[in-house]
């Protein structure tokens, strides 16, 4: 019997103190030491000897180079320029937010951990101490970023929260074509040997589909999954949008039922594929090179050059052409496409809570924004990933032509940050190298043409009883607005049910869900 | 024994205290617990210290504030789960998955274990074994694309459709199909090693008793029955508890590779709803209320079945 | 007589004509594995349904996925896992398996009670992940074989197989003299050869298999096991993960021929062990202990 108490008492006390450890989250406080770093402008390198820890994703185009992010001439270079070493530290790859959940809960994390702080209810992250608030140290310490962001309000008051805190060092896409690369696609060879133009109009893209079907055997012209990208035509968007100030969600609009209608012609007409719904990369591909499709929606580089190379060798005449995204009258310039805002809250840098030299963290991430950090950001180092040919910065054969025979999506990591988001801004002379064939670039214009931008909702925040509410209301009116369409576009759902399908979405809380999303707007347009 | 003598002997059993027997059956069986420690610790570490997560179904649970300073919201998570249009729903088709698939999965590694039993050729009895566990060791990703190419409008399953005269159809958008395809894909992926464990309790049956039955004058047929069923039945009774206790557990990674929102309605099952809900928010304790409930359920079935067992065959979980 | 063995001829043919149906349709998806993993990527890309053979044969995708130096540390990492694991899982499964089928032990129900109840409930991941951490075991390879030491769905396997074995042997060798860990080591487990085999291959299997504890407690990349590199490669091509904030450089880096390729090194091994084990699936085993 003693036995027993015993060892339930030694039970009792280890769970206790396993229980005081893991209860323990973030609520530390930090010591801000006494920097001895100067603040305003600097020149780098920095003499110091303290080290940060830095937590990022390794991409897995870099997964098959190196074990860490340290060692890639990027990140030597980068440590050398500004004096401050780093240690990186990486999730497991495809299982960073889980990885990063846990680092979170065991209350034990790095000094600056890149992520989407975004998502993670910036306000909150700093009042519990997870990350910093960072304007006294964009003051003092990041001059740079300062007058990045002076120089771009739009950006300025993209990356703030509501209450005006500054939360990350940003990704931004430098240019409007870095924010449009994905979007329809057809066979080019195709509609030259039909004499057909590539289609603008709702009325175009029928005669291409029909002609496609009829005369080049494609028996399943769209390869794609639900075409939601055709309702640009319809001035709607899949989700939320903006429209003169108004919040709106796309399929609780009136002209819904005309994008519908049209959809289920198509499919009746046989333009849409039969799998469409069950239809995954892989169907997609082969349709696409086998063609039994001619029109797919996709990205510039994964989709466009993915298969213009594939046919490179065996069907010299196999070309794509890109299309803009489609309106109902000719002349008209589409409302809306697929574009991503400029400031892209993937990948920001935040400084936590844990770090000790938050100071030094500041400027390390700083130098990113400097004229010399934005171009070894984006092309690598210079003399050896590129060379400034007439005042253009050019990849060399490093790049192009890995002597290791690494594609570029792979040798641009080790020398650049370019080919993903990061804390630094975006240049699209980039993408001109990366997007080497004619069409893509083509694509980059074709796809950024539309007023997309002007619609778009910003990166407004909710509020945590908000985001509580929204998520709850949202996550019932996504399965059924999913579930409803494919049945539309299948006819099991008739379209002259359109109204019981708005009365449906309206009993499900859509108005409120519309409502929370416009007071979030609202905040944000009177950010200061 | 004489009844005055019997009647002494259970009242002295009744006057000892329960721990007091306990004491004794510590002492005459000390090696036993003893050996047995390891493994209790071991459930204490990892699995009882750990479980004051369950608290996190009743907050609003954020990493960063840990179990301690989370805030408090009662039975909330588990309202927001049972108020949704949908919950019926995907209960209904988490049973009938799981249901269909009992009836059909379960007796299928038996019936395979039985058959190749009766195969008199040891080589082609080890082939065959080898062989049919090999569809278990392919990742779910490239047997769930598999079954997408073979059902999809132009794949081989409607080729032989429409070669019996039928119409083709992409399988998979049509809800009717959703459960069929999936129970048959499972059973094709699982039965071979599923029958594993039916081999193991073939092999532990006493030959003399085949012999036995011979003698008797038992064909294979009587054999089957009266030898070879009975020997295995523990195994199989055990196994079909077991399975009861998972019945709400149809995991989702199957169903979320093969359904679209056109076979929700017989393919959403309560594991896909959640992992949908989850990306939108990274709701922790929605998710643990909800493994609540599938939990609740499912204790619940697995004590019916063991009951009814105990009372039916000699065998039972306890 | 004679209808019996016309029957059963019949019977021979239907079940061996089954067995080779069985035998294809389990064949063929490692069949199409091995040629998709052999084929040129792009021509693969372009086909659909049934492989018959490697299209345009090349090594390519296995040439890329040797490359990978972690391979081979996770090879290593893996056997030690598999095989130090699994020692550990049998001996604490036959432990608690013996205990468990023990007819007059007093605590024998609370202790079912309180293990089985484990397979139910459970705090979930993060308590989880805490108290490993706790214990010390993050960033060691024990962090993947002490937790796991224990399947209960196992271990109530093994019982009921323990609960098979008459008790008159164990009676007989307690007359002479035999103490529990005697029995367990001279009787139980010698007449249990088949559930042995069974737990060796279960839990080798898993371990094998497993890559997400590795996720979780693992940070150096050279204690990474083969399933988690593996996993990592596989990823590449995912949409999934592309979609995880590939802005502009969406160009893929390596291609489905690898992913195959990948299926085919992490599950060879381990296909094997099972002819290994086999023999033990034989009857007759018990056949010794009852005439002795």
């Amino acid at each position: 019997m003693y036995e027993m108490k015993k060892i339930i008492s030694v039970v009792l006390a280890a769970s206790l103190a396993t229980l005081s450890i893991a209860g323990c989250g973030g609520g530390k406080k930090t010591e801000t030491s006494k920097s001895s770093l100067p603040t305003g402008e600097i020149s780098y390198p920095i003499k110091t000897d303290k080290t940060l820890t830095y937590w990022v994703r390794l991409t897995s185009a870099l997964g098959t180079s190196v074990k860490n992010f340290g060692e890639t001439p990027f990140a030597k270079e980068y440590m050398k320029k500004t004096g401050i070493n780093v240690t990186y530290q990486h999730p497991a790859q495809g299982q960073e937010t889980e990885s990063l959940n846990l680092l979170i809960a065991s209350g034990d994390f790095p000094d600056i951990i890149e992520t989407d702080w975004l998502s993670r209810d910036p306000d909150a992250s700093i009042n519990k101490k997870t990350i910093l608030k960072l304007n006294d140290l964009f003051d003092n310490y990041a001059p740079n970023i300062k007058k990045y962001l002076t120089k771009n309000p739009e950006i300025d008051k993209a990356v703030r929260t509501d209450s005006g805190n500054y939360y990350v060092f940003p990704f931004v896409r430098g240019d409007e074509k870095l924010c449009a690369t994905s979007g329809f696609m057809l066979r080019g060879d195709w509609l030259k040997q039909l004499n057909l133009e590539v289609p603008a109009t709702i009325s175009e893209w029928e005669e291409v589909l029909k002609q496609f079907k009829e005369k080049k055997g494609a028996t399943s012209p769209l390869a794609m999954g639900v075409p939601t990208g055709f309702m640009t035509a319809y001035g709607i968007a899949a989700d939320f949008y903006i429209d003169n100030g108004k919040v709106h969600f796309g399929p609780y609009e009136a002209k819904y039922k005309d994008y519908v209608t049209t959809m289920n012609k198509w499919y009746n007409e046989g333009y849409i594929d039969k799998n469409f719904a069950i239809l995954d990369g892989k169907l997609i591909n082969s349709n696409m090179l086998d063609g039994k499709s001619g029109v797919t929606f996709g990205a510039g580089g994964g989709s466009m050059g993915l298969y213009l190379n594939a046919k490179a060798e065996e069907d010299k005449t196999y070309d794509l052409a890109a299309a803009p995204f489609p309106t109902l009258n000719k002349g008209e310039k589409s409302e809306f496409g697929n574009k991503q805002l400029p400031y892209s809250p993937l990948n920001g840098g935040g400084i936590t809570g844990k770090c000790k030299n938050p100071e030094l963290a500041a400027r390390f991430l700083d130098y990113s924004y400097s004229n010399e950090g934005y171009m070894l950001n984006n092309f690598g180092i210079e003399g050896e990933s590129y060379t400034m040919v007439d005042g253009y910065p050019k990849f060399t054969e490093v790049i192009t032509n890995n002597p290791n025979k690494l594609s570029m999506a792979q040798s641009i990591p080790l020398y650049a940050r370019s080919a993903n988001e990061g804390p630094f801004v975006q240049d699209v002379r980039y993408i001109e190298q990366y997007y080497k064939l004619q069409q893509q670039q083509d694509a980059l214009i074709k796809w950024s043409d539309n007023n997309h931008e002007k619609h778009m909702i910003p990166q407004i925040t909710l509020t945590k009883e908000e985001t509580t509410e929204f998520s709850k209301i949202m996550s019932d009116i996504k399965t059924y607005r999913d579930e409803a369409l494919i049945n539309f576009i299948l006819g099991t759902m008739s379209v002259s049910s359109f109204d019981e399908f708005t009365a449906k979405l309206k009993s499900l809380k859509i108005e409120r869900a519309i409502e929370i999303q416009q007071a979030a707007y609202e905040r944000f347009l009177n950010r200061s | 024994m004489s009844s005055t003598a019997s009647k002494l002997l259970t009242e002295r059993k009744t006057e000892q205290s329960w721990g007091n027997r306990l004491c004794r059956d510590l002492v005459k069986n000390k090696v036993l617990y003893l050996l047995v420690i390891p493994v209790i610790i071991y459930y204490i570490i990892f699995n009882y210290i750990p479980m004051y997560g369950i608290l996190i179904a009743f907050q609003n649970y954020d990493p960063a504030f840990g179990v301690r300073a989370s805030e408090w919201v009662g039975l909330l998570n588990f309202i927001d789960f049972f108020s949704s249009i949908y919950f019926w729903r995907i209960l209904k088709n988490t049973f009938i998955i799981s249901i269909n698939t009992l009836i059909f999965g379960f007796p299928a590694p038996i019936l395979l274990a039985l058959l190749i039993n009766e195969i008199t050729s040891k080589k082609f009895v080890k082939t065959v074994q080898t062989i049919t566990y090999l569809p278990h060791f392919i990742s779910l990703v490239v047997v769930c694309g598999m079954i997408k190419d073979f059902t999809a409008s132009t794949g081989i399953i409607n080729d032989l459709i429409e070669f019996f005269g039928g119409q083709r159809t992409a399988m998979l958008m049509d809800p009717k199909l959703f459960v069929p395809i999936y129970v048959a894909s499972d059973i094709w992926q699982g039965v071979g090693w599923g029958s594993i464990i039916y081999f193991a309790a073939l092999s532990g049956i006493d030959s003399e008793l085949y012999e036995a039955c011979k003698i008797d004058g038992g064909g294979r047929i009587r054999q089957t029955f009266s030898v070879t069923l009975p020997g295995i039945m523990p195994t199989i009774i055990i196994m079909f508890i077991l399975r009861m206790g998972s019945i709400l557990s149809v995991g989702f990674e199957k169903i979320i590779l093969l359904y679209s929102p056109v076979t929700y309605d017989t393919a959403d099952v309560i594991a896909s709803y959640v992992y949908r809900k989850g990306l939108q928010e990274f709701n922790w304790s929605f998710g643990t209320a909800v493994g609540i409930f599938n939990s609740v359920i499912n204790v619940i079935f697995l004590l019916s079945a063991n009951w009814i067992s105990r009372k039916v065959s000699e065998t039972s979980l306890w | 007589m004679k209808n019996e063995t016309i029957a059963r001829k019949i019977f021979v043919v239907v079940n061996t004509a089954f067995m080779l149906f069985m035998i294809v349709i389990c064949l063929y998806p490692m069949i199409y594995v091995l040629f998709a993993s052999l084929s040129d990527s792009n021509l693969l890309m372009a086909h659909r349904g049934l492989l018959m053979s490697p299209i345009k044969t090349n090594i390519e995708s296995y040439k890329a996925v040797l490359q990978n130096d972690m391979i081979g540390s996770g090879y290593m990492n893996t056997i030690f896992i598999v095989t130090v694991g699994v020692l550990i899982n049998l001996l604490m499964t036959s432990l608690g398996a013996y205990f468990l089928s023990r007819r007059d032990v007093m605590l024998k129900n609370i202790i079912m009670g309180f293990i089985t109840f484990t397979m139910f409930f459970g705090g979930g991941l993060i308590p989880f992940y805490l108290t490993v951490k706790s214990i010390g075991l993050y960033n060691s390879l024990w962090a993947l074989i002490l937790p796991t030491a224990i399947s209960t769905f196992n271990m109530i396997i093994m019982r009921t197989s323990f609960m098979t074995i008459p008790a008159s042997l164990e009676e007989s060798a307690k007359i002479d003299g035999a103490g529990h860990i005697t029995i367990l080591a001279r009787i139980i487990l010698p007449l249990s050869k088949a559930i042995i085999a069974v737990m060796v291959l279960f839990y080798g299997v898993g371990h094998w298999n497993s890559w997400f504890n590795a996720m979780l407690f693992l940070n150096k990349r050279e204690l990474f096991p083969l399933q988690l590199v593996l996993r990592e490669i596989l990823l590449q091509n995912d949409t999934q993960s592309m979609m995880q904030g590939t802005s502009v450089a969406d160009g893929l880096s390596i291609s489905e021929t690898v992913k195959y390729a990948v299926i085919i090194v992490a599950t060879l091994p381990i296909l094997t062990v099972y002819p290994f084990l086999q023999r033990y699936f034989v009857q007759g085993v018990m056949v010794g202990a009852l005439k002795g």
